[in-house]
């Protein structure tokens, strides 16, 4: 959680009362979250295929959209982890409402209309995450997705392209009932950064509610203190 | 060209009984025909009874009977008919229960205001009918003209009587539910409506009555007695004659296809079994060359040979025969596998045929508008002994003037003949026709007979008287019209003659006998019949019966004096034409002018004066692109009719792109959310539509992005909006897969490709556009 963090080093340096508003505020945001319908899924890429790549580095890719601009939702990313000779690597890439670390958790809120993280990493067997979405519908839904990207800066191909016209591996429409559409790699096209078509493959499945995989109300509650602590930590400096 | 009425079969013999010889007929070996029965007027449909008598119609009115070998002389009963052109008294069934209640059911046209088709029923008492038996099932109203008419009547084994009646040279009538006309009907046989008719349920009033439809002139049809197989003989317009199965609730194509020829492609048609092209000359529109033979120009029938005792081989056992007036031929069609085979060719004008309760095959013939020229006759395999079916008239003649004596017999080939005067043969008069050169006063009164033998047996005629007269045959002058007179359509045309006797000096008008027929390519309709009494006359050029050029009249006339000689000449009127051309903007597109949809131009040289249709084909598709029908030249419809003017006039027919139809209220549009592409920077958003509703959505199915928004940039997009309101608008084209049809619940995605600089999100308002057409 390294900017979450930084920015909460910077809250110490307020003032009491605003501590005090800090603490109400943040309390009401958590009370907020933990009222909104959300759905936990569980994703794991099997990476054998990027070992050794001539396309890599890759990077995990991770989008929101802001689709109606009525309704907000927001994803919670945690429990990054990388079989044996793969890690995170580098320094996150973020735009909009995203923030995080692989090594830690990542936030995507919709803040703004294109909401992007991306990392890169080093791939070992597996690498795998859990993520928390928030289900609140639109007109246009607000859409999350995921795509490898190779060294490039592109997505490495799968069938998503004929479909959808891009090379995700999996998309949610986010409503009341997320719809999702899960794509495999493409076998007849070879990646941008050059080599073999890559074999892998991606599974994601939601967490029955209530389950031990549920995210921690602790870490979303630190997360969300987090996040308007950075807010109102900038607020002040500007003054 | 062809004939535009259902029988020429029976008008056809005034021209071919004289140009083709009995004796042409061609028959399978083994097979022999022979005179049944003589004597008749102007045949036409005829049936069996269940008694084994045999019922003829005659067009002007008389239903005769054929019993014991002789047709009485009394008819069976006599209608008020009307008798011009294709009315009259057409045909006659029986009861299925005639043993029972003897009764007679006739189709013939009532001499009524206006003009009506009636199908009626009569009891039968013994040979005769019962006065005032006449009850009334169905009429229809045949003022339009008369042609087309229609007229058979058959029932089927379900105990219904099937009438068959023509579009009455309305056509488009024949695809329309609303009316009788161009139908197969099916009643009950005591007049009332059969609940399970196809149509019973959706159609109203004596509509209800509609068993098939889509037919244009079906004069003849028949049902096998043994399992209900129905075969429609429709008479085609300019190119086809048709055989077609019936079937309940069937459309036959009229006046959208004709033959197997459906420019349209609709699958709601029947196409029929078996078709055949005018003559070789005639273009085949679906190959764009002639075809192969058979030729014909009315096709007629038609009988299922059902028999116990069948007088014709095994092998025509449960077939169908059918022929064609002009072609002269008889075929027949295996109802199996629809295969046609050759039966009999040189068959003189048939115009109906039927199965005897002898197991022989009957076929009626006109041959020709006479007193006494028709005849039916009789095929079955030889082995019969000599019979005299035709016996030889009294003669009487001029002295010096020929005269001849003929006979027809039937019986087993070969057959001998030995005339004889006054009981003594005559040296080598031994053929059919004996014939004296010059006869002198001496051979007044003479006694002539002929002998007919074959290895079974021999049979002598009846005696023949010859009167020999000093008498001189009058002569006679056609006076108007003038030759050279050329007639345009709604005129009234006036003829009048003069005729002169070395006796009796200037005739009067009680001598003159006037008919007039319409003669059209090679075969004739009867037009005006032989009426007396006057040395003038006249006719009016109906301007909504045929639209063919190669036609005119004949107007014939026969005098007669004191002493009974005659004399007959004629003079032919022909038509004043003009040209009709029909174009399209763009060019190439279907129209039709009395005929089924053919590609543009189309020229038509046409009778001045006649009613011709003009019909723009709209919606239509070419290469792939919708048009519809925005004007023709002169202003009105689409469809629409014109009088052919007196000089060469061109008709153009404006098309326009046809827009989709907007398939909003059927088709549910589901905007996805955005992403970004990385590899090319463009965001993209998934739509899906899909059909709501319980019925296909015809493709190609397009979206339109109503007011997208203000510097959003489409990078896939099919095209801009500009035939279907509001124009301006980008759209995509949809998958919808191989078939073209989004079907009921099924779902199709596109997705948007854009960037929006401005805002990245895109708002528009979806409009779904289906079918062909413009966008």
């Amino acid at each position: 959680m390294f900017q979450q963090n930084k920015k909460g080093e910077s809250s110490m340096k307020i003032g009491t009362g605003i501590r005090r508003l800090l603490l109400a505020s943040a309390m009401v945001i958590v009370g907020a979250l933990s009222s909104a319908a959300s759905i936990t899924y569980e994703v794991t890429l099997d990476t054998g295929g990027l070992i050794g790549h001539v396309a890599g580095p890759f990077w995990l890719n991770l989008q929101l959209t802001d689709g109606g601009g009525t309704a907000s939702n927001s994803a919670f990313f945690s429990d990054f982890g990388f079989s044996a000779g793969g890690a995170e690597a580098g320094t996150a890439s973020a735009i909009g409402g995203a923030s995080g670390d692989m090594s830690g958790n990542v936030s995507l809120t919709d803040s703004s209309f294109l909401n992007a993280f991306s990392q890169q990493f080093t791939a070992g067997d597996v690498l795998s995450f859990k993520f928390t979405l928030t289900t609140n519908a639109d007109l246009v839904p607000d859409q999350l997705s995921f795509a490898l990207l190779d060294s490039t800066g592109f997505e490495v191909p799968t069938t998503g392209l004929g479909a959808i016209g891009s090379d995700a591996l999996f998309i949610i429409d986010i409503g009341s009932t997320p719809s999702i559409q899960t794509f495999a790699p493409d076998s007849s096209r070879s990646p941008w950064g050059g080599g073999d078509p890559i074999d892998f493959s991606v599974k994601i499945s939601a967490v029955p509610p209530g389950g031990s995989d549920l995210p921690e109300p602790a870490t979303v509650t630190l997360f969300a203190c987090g996040l308007l602590l950075v807010g109102v930590g900038r607020l002040a400096r500007k003054k | 060209m062809k004939n535009n009425w259902s029988y020429s079969a029976l008008c056809a013999a005034v021209l071919l009984a004289s140009t083709l010889p009995l004796s042409s007929q061609v028959l399978p070996t083994g097979i022999v025909r022979s005179d049944y029965v003589t004597g008749l007027t102007r045949p036409v449909q005829m049936a069996f009874a269940p008694d084994g008598r045999l019922f003829i119609c005659e067009q002007d009115g008389r239903l005769r009977i054929f019993k014991d070998g002789l047709l009485l002389a009394e008819p069976f009963m006599t209608l008020d008919v009307t008798n011009n052109n294709e009315r009259g008294l057409l045909s006659v069934a029986f009861d299925p229960d005639f043993a029972t209640n003897q009764y007679i059911y006739v189709f013939y046209t009532a001499q009524t205001t206006p003009p009506l088709n009636r199908v009626s029923r009569f009891t039968a008492a013994g040979d005769f009918v019962v006065p005032g038996s006449e009850k009334i099932l169905v009429e229809v109203d045949v003022s339009r003209a008369g042609f087309h008419n229609a007229g058979a009547i058959h029932f089927g084994p379900d105990g219904k009587l099937y009438i068959s009646i023509g579009d009455n040279t309305a056509a488009a009538r024949a695809q329309e539910l609303t009316n009788l006309y161009g139908k197969i009907l099916r009643i009950n046989s005591d007049g009332t409506i059969p609940t399970d008719n196809p149509f019973y349920s959706t159609n109203t009033g004596l509509n209800r009555l509609i068993w098939a439809y889509g037919l244009r002139n079906p004069f003849t049809f028949n049902i096998d007695p043994t399992n209900g197989t129905m075969f429609i003989n429709d008479v085609g317009e300019n190119t086809f004659e048709e055989v077609n199965r019936g079937a309940a609730g069937a459309n036959y194509g009229w006046n959208a296809s004709e033959g197997p020829y459906n420019p349209t492609g609709n699958p709601a048609f029947t196409m029929p079994v078996f078709s055949y092209l005018h003559n070789a000359t005639v273009i085949d529109p679906r190959t764009g060359n002639p075809g192969p033979p058979p030729y014909g120009c009315s096709v007629i029938g038609g009988a299922f040979f059902q028999s116990t005792t069948p007088k014709l081989p095994n092998q025509y056992v449960g077939r169908y025969f059918f022929g064609d007036v002009c072609g002269g031929w008889i075929k027949t069609l295996d109802p199996t596998n629809n295969s046609v085979e050759d039966f009999g060719s040189g068959l003189n004008d048939p115009s109906d045929i039927d199965v005897g309760p002898d197991g022989a095959l009957y076929y009626s013939a006109r041959l020709g508008e006479g007193v006494g020229s028709g005849k039916v006759f009789r095929i079955a395999e030889a082995g019969d002994r000599p019979a005299v079916t035709v016996q030889p008239a009294d003669v009487r003649v001029t002295v010096g003037h020929s005269a001849s004596f003929s006979v027809t017999a039937s019986g087993t080939a070969p057959l001998s003949y030995q005339w004889r005067r006054n009981g003594t043969p005559i040296s080598g008069a031994t053929s059919a026709t004996y014939t004296i050169p010059s006869p002198a006063m001496a051979d007044n009164g003479a006694i002539f007979s002929v002998v007919i033998s074959n290895s079974l047996d021999n049979v002598t005629s009846r005696d023949a008287l010859l009167t020999v007269t000093e008498n001189q045959a009058p002569t006679a002058t056609i006076l108007t019209p003038a030759a050279g007179t050329l007639y345009q359509a709604s005129t009234t045309v006036t003829y009048s003659a003069s005729a002169t006797d070395s006796e009796d000096g200037e005739l009067p008008a009680s001598a003159f006998t006037w008919s007039v027929v319409f003669h059209h390519d090679t075969h004739t309709h009867p037009f005006q019949p032989e009426h007396s009494g006057s040395t003038t006359g006249s006719f009016f050029v109906p301007p909504n019966d045929h639209t063919e050029d190669n036609v005119w009249y004949r107007v014939h006339l026969t005098v007669k004096d004191s002493g009974g000689l005659t004399y007959s000449t004629y003079r032919d009127v022909f038509p004043r034409k003009s040209t009709i051309t029909l174009n399209t903007v763009p060019p190439g597109l279907l129209v039709s002018l009395n005929t089924p949809p053919l590609a543009a131009p189309l020229t038509s040289p046409s009778v001045v004066g006649v009613i011709r249709t003009l019909d723009a084909v709209t919606p239509q598709t070419k290469e792939g692109v919708s048009y519809e029908f925005v004007s023709w030249s002169d202003g009105r419809p689409a469809n629409h009719t014109i009088v052919t003017p007196a000089t060469n006039t061109t008709y153009t027919a404006t098309f326009r792109v046809a827009c989709g139809s907007n398939a909003n209220s059927r088709v549910s549009v589901a905007q996805g959310g955005y992403r970004l592409n990385m590899a090319t920077q463009r965001y993209v958003q998934v739509v899906t539509l899909r059909n709501m509703t319980g019925a296909p959505v015809q493709g190609p199915v397009s979206l339109a992005l109503d007011g997208l928004s203000t510097n959003a940039s489409l990078f896939n997009m099919t095209g801009v909006t500009s035939c279907s309101a509001p124009s301006g608008s980008p759209f995509v084209s949809v998958n919808v897969g191989p078939d073209n049809i989004l079907s009921p619940g099924e779902a199709a995605t596109v997705f948007l490709e854009y960037v929006n600089p401005t805002n990245q999100g895109i708002t528009y308002i979806p409009r779904v556009v289906s079918g062909a057409g413009g966008r």
